[in-house]
């Protein structure tokens, strides 16, 4: 591995700017490419987004646990919440070409990253794994 | 955080946002807009140049705008999407929605000429 870090931000929206910096901080730091980093600022703005207007549903007394992990083949971006798990059965991707107002969030998440994988585990929140390979600039 | 600036520039009111645009300012993107699409006849640009990031939240906010704009038969264009910002207007399909200029000039041009 070539770097790893943590954080826990709290459960309102004016943190995510905290977690993009920090994100951005690490990544750029490990020589990430352009792209790479505004992928992982962009699918950690949704996906928290999503923990705190759904999972948390806006209560702002909450813990958000953030991992990354920077491998030579790939980062992998770690997410935790203990609120309520994402309903996958409920979930329908949106109609692209109706341009709804809303509802591209988990979209955006599978469009920008290679994997994505949500694991709830009882009494221990719910974990979204976000992998993304080629993070790094090429020269 | 999203900072912003309101000017008027030969009959178009710009509003031209700062930072990231994401949950925790859409609202304020939202209230910006509303008076300016809400008038018949009104021309409003949204600048992007500064913009750094547009998630989900923001192309809603843009794309109830526009709608708004179309049935209060005012006209709203968005200008110079720089690098990534772009991209989310394409990977979303809203670009096909939305009036979006490589320039705030041609944008400009676009709402002085209807």
């Amino acid at each position: 591995m070539i770097a790893s870090g943590s954080l826990t931000i709290p459960s309102r929206t004016t943190a995510i700017d905290d977690a993009r910096r920090w994100s951005t901080g690490h990544l750029s730091a490990a020589g990430a490419s352009a792209e790479a980093v505004w992928a992982v600022e962009l699918a950690l703005t949704e996906a928290l987004s999503n923990v705190i207007r759904h999972g948390y549903a806006g209560d702002e007394t909450q813990q958000i646990e953030l991992e990354l992990e920077l491998h030579d083949d790939r980062l992998e971006l770690r997410i935790t919440d203990f609120g309520a798990a994402f309903d996958e059965d409920a979930y329908t991707e949106p109609d692209l070409d109706a341009s709804p107002a809303g509802g591209y969030g988990v979209h955006l998440i599978g469009e920008l990253m290679d994997e994505v994988q949500r694991t709830a585990t009882t009494g221990r929140g719910t974990c979204l794994r976000l992998v993304k390979r080629r993070w790094k600039e090429t020269r | 955080m999203m900072e912003h600036s309101v000017r008027e520039q030969d009959g178009v009111t710009v509003i031209a946002p700062r930072g990231p645009i994401d949950v925790s300012d859409a609202l304020t993107l939202r209230d910006l807009l509303a008076g300016p699409v809400g008038g018949a006849g009104n021309r409003v640009l949204v600048d992007l140049s500064e913009v750094t990031l547009v998630d989900s939240s923001g192309i809603g906010i843009l794309v109830t705008a526009h709608r708004q704009a179309e049935a209060s038969g005012a006209a709203l264009a968005l200008g110079n999407p720089v690098g990534p910002v772009g991209r989310v207007f394409e990977m979303t399909r809203t670009n096909k929605l939305l009036r979006i200029y490589p320039t705030v000039d041609e944008a400009l041009a676009a709402l002085r000429g209807g």
